[in-house]
């Protein structure tokens, strides 16, 4: 089996060959034998990037350290899962995942071939054929997963155990299948600038289904990131503004615009320029944040320009992809993409502000992870954008977007009763009152922000329940995404303006008492595991009855394969608050240091963002009948 | 006893590594005064770890952060406001050390871009809403 890893660095050139393939012959005039070659490329595109993939994975869990990628990344002694994980837990191994996911979308828009939209749908495959070629021809120049190391080592170098987690382990196929699927809207958006008589191609409903699954896999994708950052990095917080979760904060915000905004094209072919704006930028956004992530730029652009190979190919492929796509937008204004005006006091006014507050909200994102970068590539100052600055800019603005939100589903397109949509909403404004009211009443807590996040969430929430039967069926999606956002809020607010942190040395049958929680430190003791070996404490939680609750055992773990040493927060989760514990230093003379946090409403956060995606996922199924109708 | 003879091994990695580990600010550097505490934390929160990736000194293990806090501290207790010791940090660290990066000239474009589209976006907005009228 020493030839497999041989077998996955052909298939990927294979794959290399197919893509070039689909692109010449999409470049084609067509007729029935392009459909038949296209589909010959298509299939064998995804043959060869699956083959390679599981190759690599083969190569993972046999522990071939043959292979330099696996040497690097990998041991014996790691777990099967970790293996598995691992072939994307590295920079090569996730290219390698990017390529098998462009692929399936590559096959995913080919599926939707028929007579009728044939020309759309070639230009469509010639253009993601040419990413493909892109991302591949990347892959295998700079990052190839399959290059060998001889002689073979006796053992791999191990995996950084912070990043041995199961939500770490499918964060970044989730995340893919977010980035990727703004290929396909990149492709659609191509296609229907470049074709003549786009008109007649409903096009914005080829690019919904996959927009909404790029949308929805994003947000369940940060999420995961995110539970991982909760109890992995042991600061009791969830979001940091790092520049990595930024960008994939950037897509996601500009996916958010173009849903909304690709229902005004659906309904009222209103926006239709814009939206093919919006689905290049996302995904050049998308490409960018690989760029950030993979170049090494963020560490410092001292280290980037030492070997900035790969950072100056993604930037001369973003450079190709964004000078083209854009030219062709300002080109094809002409084209007779119907002129229609927005009047401020509709449904569809409410998308516009929407859009353009996500689009700000997207740019002081953007800003603020490069700003520094290219502060320090022109001048000798270096400075620093951190969570302060993000705050300041982002939540007064993201504010008005959501009372919008809570109102906009209610609204007619074109124009509106004011009035009648007073007295549609009444009901909420008055539950919101009484809620906020009891709320200020029970808790006596008179925090600014806590009162607005209260507000918004109540506000949408309220909003949802009072006008549920006013929906159409079809719309139920979007009531549910707005849910959960009304969700997320909810727990975004409890947990960073009610956080409680206690931070204290404690002996074994010492006590803390945190938010009507009494804490007793029981024990301490050592564990040892198959790949690490951990200090484990016992806490014993008791409520304000003296009974008991829980019994939490953070630990600190030492790696000795890859010497490092990570802390593992323990939590009890209830719906109201999370109860959250990490040991630190300490030895049995002194104590230890122990962190104890009282985190209000956390699980709303992942309970929200699971409720968005379900409403993605549902919103996916309807559009794709709504697309299987039209090809009939 | 290979099995004390393992345990022993363990328990020395664990001092030799353990030992190692902190987390952010510890607890013996806290101040007496609550008031006091909870302004050195606030400015610690803002101030970033000069050798650490996007991390305040609040967040920090790192040694310097340490000083750092330890520095924040003193000028604390020494009645110093907190202009002063935002100031006194970026004299000797440069702008680099804020988390929150001050208006300058450059970074005028940080700062305003984003109104500049906000104020973009609410004239494309009026612009929309005139002409539908128009046409209606």
């Amino acid at each position: 089996m020493i030839m497999v890893p041989s077998l996955g660095n052909f298939s990927l050139w294979l794959a290399l060959c197919f893509a070039i393939f689909q692109f010449v012959i999409s470049c084609k005039k067509n007729n029935q034998s392009t459909l038949y070659l296209n589909r010959i490329a298509v299939n064998g595109l995804l043959l060869c990037a699956f083959l390679s993939f599981l190759s690599l994975m083969y190569s993972y869990l046999v522990s071939d350290f043959s292979v330099a990628n696996v040497f690097q990344n990998s041991h014996t002694t790691k777990p099967l899962l970790y293996k598995i994980a691992a072939v994307w837990g590295n920079h090569e191994g996730s290219m390698l995942l990017w390529i098998l996911v462009l692929a399936i979308f590559n096959y995913f828009i080919f599926k939707l071939y028929n007579k009728t939209n044939s020309i759309f749908i070639s230009k469509t495959l010639e253009t993601q054929a040419f990413v493909t070629i892109g991302f591949l021809l990347f892959t295998l120049l700079t990052s190839n997963p399959f290059e060998r190391i001889i002689p073979v080592p006796t053992n791999g170098l191990g995996f950084n155990p912070i990043l041995q987690d199961p939500a770490l382990a499918i964060h970044p196929p989730l995340l893919y299948i977010g980035y990727v699927g703004f290929s396909a809207a990149f492709s659609f958006s191509v296609s229907a600038m470049s074709i003549e008589s786009i008109e007649k191609v409903p096009w914005y409903n080829y690019m919904k289904p996959f927009v909404l699954a790029a949308w929805a896999f994003l947000t369940i994708g940060i999420a995961f990131g995110s539970i991982w950052a909760y109890y992995e990095l042991g600061w009791g917080g969830w979001w940091f503004w790092d520049p990595v979760e930024n960008a994939s904060l950037m897509p996601w915000l500009l996916g958010t615009a173009l849903i909304h905004s690709l229902v005004t094209v659906e309904k009222k072919k209103m926006l239709q320029k814009w939206v093919l704006l919006l689905a290049i930028l996302a995904f050049l956004l998308s490409v960018i944040g690989t760029f950030l992530v993979r170049s090494g730029i963020l560490t410092s652009v001292h280290t980037f320009a030492l070997d900035p190979a790969r950072g100056i190919y993604i930037l001369v492929f973003i450079g190709i992809l964004g000078t083209y796509s854009l030219i062709l937008f300002a080109t094809s204004t002409k084209k007779n993409f119907e002129k229609n005006y927005v009047s401020f006091l509709s449904r569809e006014g409410s998308i516009l502000i929407n859009n353009i507050i996500m689009i700000v909200v997207c740019s002081s994102v953007f800003l603020g992870t490069i700003y520094p970068l290219i502060i320090e590539a022109f001048s000798n100052n270096k400075i620093s954008v951190g969570e302060p600055y993000y705050n300041s800019t982002v939540i007064p603005i993201m504010i008005p977007a959501i009372l919008v939100m809570g109102v906009g589903p209610l609204l007619s397109w074109k124009k509106i009763d004011v009035k009648k949509i007073f007295w549609k909403t009444l009901p909420s404004i008055v539950l919101t009152i009484i809620v906020i009211t009891i709320f200020l009443w029970i808790y006596q807590s008179y925090n600014p922000l806590g009162i607005i996040g209260i507000i918004l969430s109540c506000w949408i929430i309220s909003n949802i329940i009072f006008t549920q039967n006013n929906i159409p069926k079809f719309s139920k999606s979007m009531v549910m995404a707005h849910l959960g956002i009304g969700l997320l809020i909810l727990g975004i607010t409890g947990s960073s303006v009610w956080q409680k942190e206690k931070i204290l040395r404690m002996k074994v049958n010492d006590e803390i008492i945190i938010h009507n929680y009494n804490i007793i430190f029981k024990e301490i003791k050592e564990v040892v595991e198959k790949n690490y070996i951990a200090l484990q404490g016992n806490f014993w939680v008791y409520n304000k009855k003296n009974n008991i609750i829980t019994k939490l055992h953070p630990e600190n773990r030492f790696y000795p394969v890859t010497n490092n040493s990570t802390t593992e927060a323990s939590i009890h989760t209830n719906l109201l608050r999370d109860l959250y514990i990490v040991l630190g230093d300490g030895n049995q003379k002194d104590g230890w240091v122990v962190r104890v946090y009282y985190n209000p409403l956390v699980v709303w956060i992942w309970i929200g963002a699971f409720v968005i995606f379900l409403g993605g996922l549902f919103s996916i199924n309807i559009n794709l009948k709504i697309l299987k109708r039209l090809s009939l | 006893m290979t099995k004390t003879l393992l345990t022993i091994v363990i328990i020395s990695i664990m001092i030799l590594f353990f030992s190692k580990i902190s987390y952010s600010v510890e607890p013996e550097e806290f101040l007496q005064n609550p008031k006091q505490e909870i302004r050195a934390r606030d400015i610690s929160k803002n101030i970033r770890c000069l050798v650490c990736q996007n991390q305040s000194i609040d967040d920090s293990s790192a040694p310097l952060a340490k000083d750092l806090r330890a520095l924040i501290r003193m000028k604390v207790q020494e009645n110093n406001s907190d202009e002063e010791i935002y100031k006194f940090l970026t004299d000797r660290y440069g702008d680099f050390i804020l988390l929150k990066p001050p208006f300058k000239i450059n970074t005028f474009l940080l700062w305003s871009l984003p109104f500049i589209f906000l104020i973009i976006g609410i004239f494309i907005l009026f612009v929309h809403n005139k002409k539908s009228k128009k046409i209606s």
